[in-house]
């Protein structure tokens, strides 16, 4: 017989509850935590799409076109679910989101209990808890009064570092000791830590920029761009090796330039970034240059004189051929310059040639094609090119992220709430001396907190009671129950 | 002084293989006194171990953690380290069974690797971070081999106790205290990983494999954690999540010899 207004009705603080209720719980926690690892592990060991390939869509197609070899079949179903992009599709941000906002509201739900237990401690639990409890033990020294024993207990108490609060009473003595009473605080740094760190994170993504590919050719400058107005001259890499062949040393000399004022100057290694106002320059990459000519023939004027750094490949000419460019006319038109291949005999391009292809920007369709031999220019439709000579170029890795001690910050409160609440574990001991306790003068009880093990400390505190109350009184009678007797356990 | 590594590597292999033989004889006839000796002999080979590694850091200028074999050689280390500290606070020997073959395997791995002491490539020339953040990553694997130890322990007795392992909740508390103290050292390598990725390479986290592992680790780790408190996830749940955790750090361990990525430093 059902009665229909129990029914319980779906009303808006319901559900709320319920969804509260949904994410405060730790099982989903972990569950989350299971798929996020499960995820990881295929973006670990499926081959994920590299930043510039993500760039648009029609690289990114291109690309996945590109492993159908390798998937067969499968490569329609691993890209529709996203698995060659796991760290940032759509279902993965949102179970690290669902993680963040599960923390969260952990956190909230659980810290006014906590820091009631902190600033109000049960000083006084009932007689139960002293019968019944994980950590227990009863002592009997006869010839001990109610405020000997309790004198005793605190003194042994405080010899273990115990902060102790006495209340006394006509029948009874309730002693409280506590340990690291604030380090359980451990937990909600940690875990604020790791939400501000993602927010860090994203801040950092959102407001900075990063530049993994600024190719500078010895001698030339490069502009950072992304806002700042930072130019960088490169006023030489050195590669030095080990005799053995194995790298040792990569460095660049390097000059930055602030609205086209020297500003700093530094020799950077992969170890030892730049920086200037929150903007680092990496030592990332190295690779050969030419330095190429272009002039105006009827103008008789200089249209470009610099280093192309070749620290691109293109399938069309040739995987193993490094290339670079350059553009003309304010980007109007575009050189490709491609050098001989590397680690393999090139029968078309050799050492001291290098092959041009000049097009319009954005338009390959119409194209000319030369080979150039060094110092021998050559003319092509009234501009006169030449490859003057070869050089290095430094590659560097341009970054800059506001967010970056925010961050340091967050990790600093992850690091160091986790080794505190784990560490420095909270300790909590009552005793109560009472003549209303059954055959004793003294019952001993303990608590901590689960992530701790507080069987060895506990037993050896209640020793060294033992061995107090006995010294203390004349015939000591004392019976040690042990912290497993009960069948009851505290789960 | 090279060499005095390597005969220290002998003579610790040698050791701590004699301490796992004289453990498995302890479980056996059950005596004290054998456990006693598999302790010392144990002792010894950890003593070893240390100066093997020690003399390797002098001749080199640098932590010995650089290439494939140091990894083993600092990770059989990391697991006798833990071991011990685990057997003092408990004094289970019969986990020494299970714990120290890990370690034996380890350096039988790095006898088959080559060892010769290099010097560092520039990615690796930040000698501090080196030390730091290689030293506290095999303490925290360490703790993490002692869990795994105790939790096939557990399972073994999931239906009737075995009279010479410990009982099943006291191994619980065993896996439990050596994830407490692996734990942040584990979380504590993945900040000073990305500390030096954001000093040499510009981001502090790039999704490269080993990194990925690192990680996936840690989040296994954070979960056995948290299931302590769960009903129905203690007991054999967080015993399979203990061996998850493990194979996810062998898995972190050994990844980057066949997924390359920016970590590949084997030194083959």
């Amino acid at each position: 017989m059902t009665d229909r207004s129990m029914a319980p009705t779906l009303t808006l603080a319901n559900l709320g509850q319920r969804l509260w209720r949904f994410l405060c719980s730790v099982r989903l926690a972990l569950v989350l935590i299971l798929l996020i690892s499960a995820a990881s592990l295929a973006g670990a060991l499926i081959v994920q799409a590299p930043g510039e390939v993500l760039s648009s869509p029609l690289s990114y197609d291109r690309w996945v076109e590109g492993l159908r070899p390798r998937f067969g079949a499968f490569t329609g179903l691993l890209d529709f679910l996203g698995l060659f992009r796991v760290f940032g599709v759509w279902w993965f941000n949102a179970l690290v989101s669902l993680l963040v906002l599960n923390l969260a509201v952990c956190t909230i739900n659980r810290f006014p209990a906590v820091w009631r237990t902190a600033r109000h401690p049960a000083v006084k639990p009932g007689q139960g808890f002293f019968e019944r409890g994980r950590y227990r033990a009863w002592f009997t020294s006869s010839g001990l009064s109610q405020q000997e024993a309790s004198d005793v207990a605190v003194k042994t108490l405080r010899r273990q570092h115990y902060q102790v609060t006495i209340g006394s009473e006509p029948d009874s003595t309730h002693i409280y000791a506590e340990r690291n009473r604030y380090t359980r605080f451990g937990t909600f740094l940690t875990h604020g830590g790791i939400i501000l760190a993602i927010a860090a994170a994203i801040w950092g993504n959102l407001t900075g920029f990063s530049e993994n590919a600024l190719a500078i050719p010895d001698g030339s400058v490069r502009e950072v761009g992304h806002g700042t107005e930072l130019s960088v001259l490169n006023e030489g890499f050195t590669e030095e090796d080990y005799p053995d062949g194995r790298p040792k040393d990569f460095r660049s000399d390097l000059v930055i330039y602030e609205k086209g004022i020297e500003v700093k100057r530094q020799t950077i290694r992969v170890n030892q970034p730049l920086e200037y106002k929150g903007v680092r320059f990496h030592q990332a990459f190295f690779g050969n240059a030419v330095v190429m000519r272009v002039r105006d023939i009827a103008n008789d004027r200089l249209l470009f004189e610099d280093g192309v750094a070749l620290a691109y490949r293109n399938k069309t000419y040739g995987e193993a051929r490094p290339m670079g460019f350059f553009t003309l006319f304010d980007g109007r038109l575009t050189v490709d310059v491609v050098s001989t291949a590397q680690d393999a005999a090139d029968s078309f391009i050799r050492p001291g040639e290098v092959v041009i292809v000049v097009y319009r920007s954005g338009d390959s369709a119409l194209w000319v094609s030369e080979k150039l031999v060094q110092r021998e220019p050559l003319e092509i439709a009234g501009l006169e090119f030449t490859f003057l000579r070869e050089k290095q170029f430094t590659g560097l890795s341009v970054v800059k992220n506001p967010g970056i001690k925010l961050f340091w910050l967050a990790t600093a409160f992850i690091v160091l709430g986790m080794c505190t609440v784990l560490y420095f574990p909270h300790r909590r001991v009552w005793a109560l001396c009472a003549r209303s306790i059954p055959e004793s003068t003294l019952a001993l009880a303990g608590a901590a907190p689960s992530l701790s093990r507080f069987d060895g400390e506990f037993q050896r505190l209640a020793s060294a009671l033992e061995q107090d109350l006995s010294r203390a009184g004349s015939s000591p009678n004392s019976g040690l129950s042990s912290p497993h007797d009960g069948k009851e356990r505290r789960r | 002084m090279a060499k005095m590594s390597l005969y220290f590597f002998s003579a610790a292999f040698i050791s701590l293989g004699a301490g796992t033989l004289l453990y498995f004889w302890y479980i056996l006839r059950r005596r004290g006194r054998i456990g006693k000796y598999a302790t010392l002999v144990n002792w010894l080979g950890a003593t070893l171990l240390t100066l093997s590694l020690l003399f390797r850091a002098i001749v080199a200028g640098r932590g010995p953690f650089s290439n494939q074999y140091e990894f083993s050689l600092a990770f059989a280390w990391g697991i006798v380290l833990a071991y011990i500290y685990m057997e003092r606070s408990f004094k289970f020997r019969s986990l020494g069974v299970f714990v120290l073959p890990l370690a034996l395997a380890l350096m039988g791995y790095a006898s088959t690797i080559p060892s010769n002491i290099e010097p560092l490539v520039p990615a690796l020339q930040n000698n501090l971070l080196l030390t730091l953040h290689v030293a506290v990553a095999v303490v925290a694997y360490g703790t993490f081999a002692v869990a795994f130890g105790a939790a096939v322990m557990y399972l073994f007795q999931r239906q009737d106790s075995v009279s010479w392992m410990p009982p099943k909740d006291a191994l619980e508390e065993v896996s439990y205290r050596a994830v407490v103290i692996g734990f942040p050292m584990l979380v504590l390598v993945l900040v000073l990983g990305a500390l030096w990725a954001h000093t040499a390479w510009g981001r502090y986290w790039g999704w490269d494999p080993k990194e990925t592992a690192t990680l996936i680790t840690a989040l296994l780790y954070a979960g056995y954690l948290h299931a302590h408190n769960l009903r129905g996830w203690r007991g054999t749940r967080s015993a399979l999540l203990l061996l998850l955790g493990f194979a996810a750090t062998a898995f972190t361990f050994l990844g980057n010899l066949f997924l390359g990525g920016l970590h590949s430093y084997s030194g083959f």
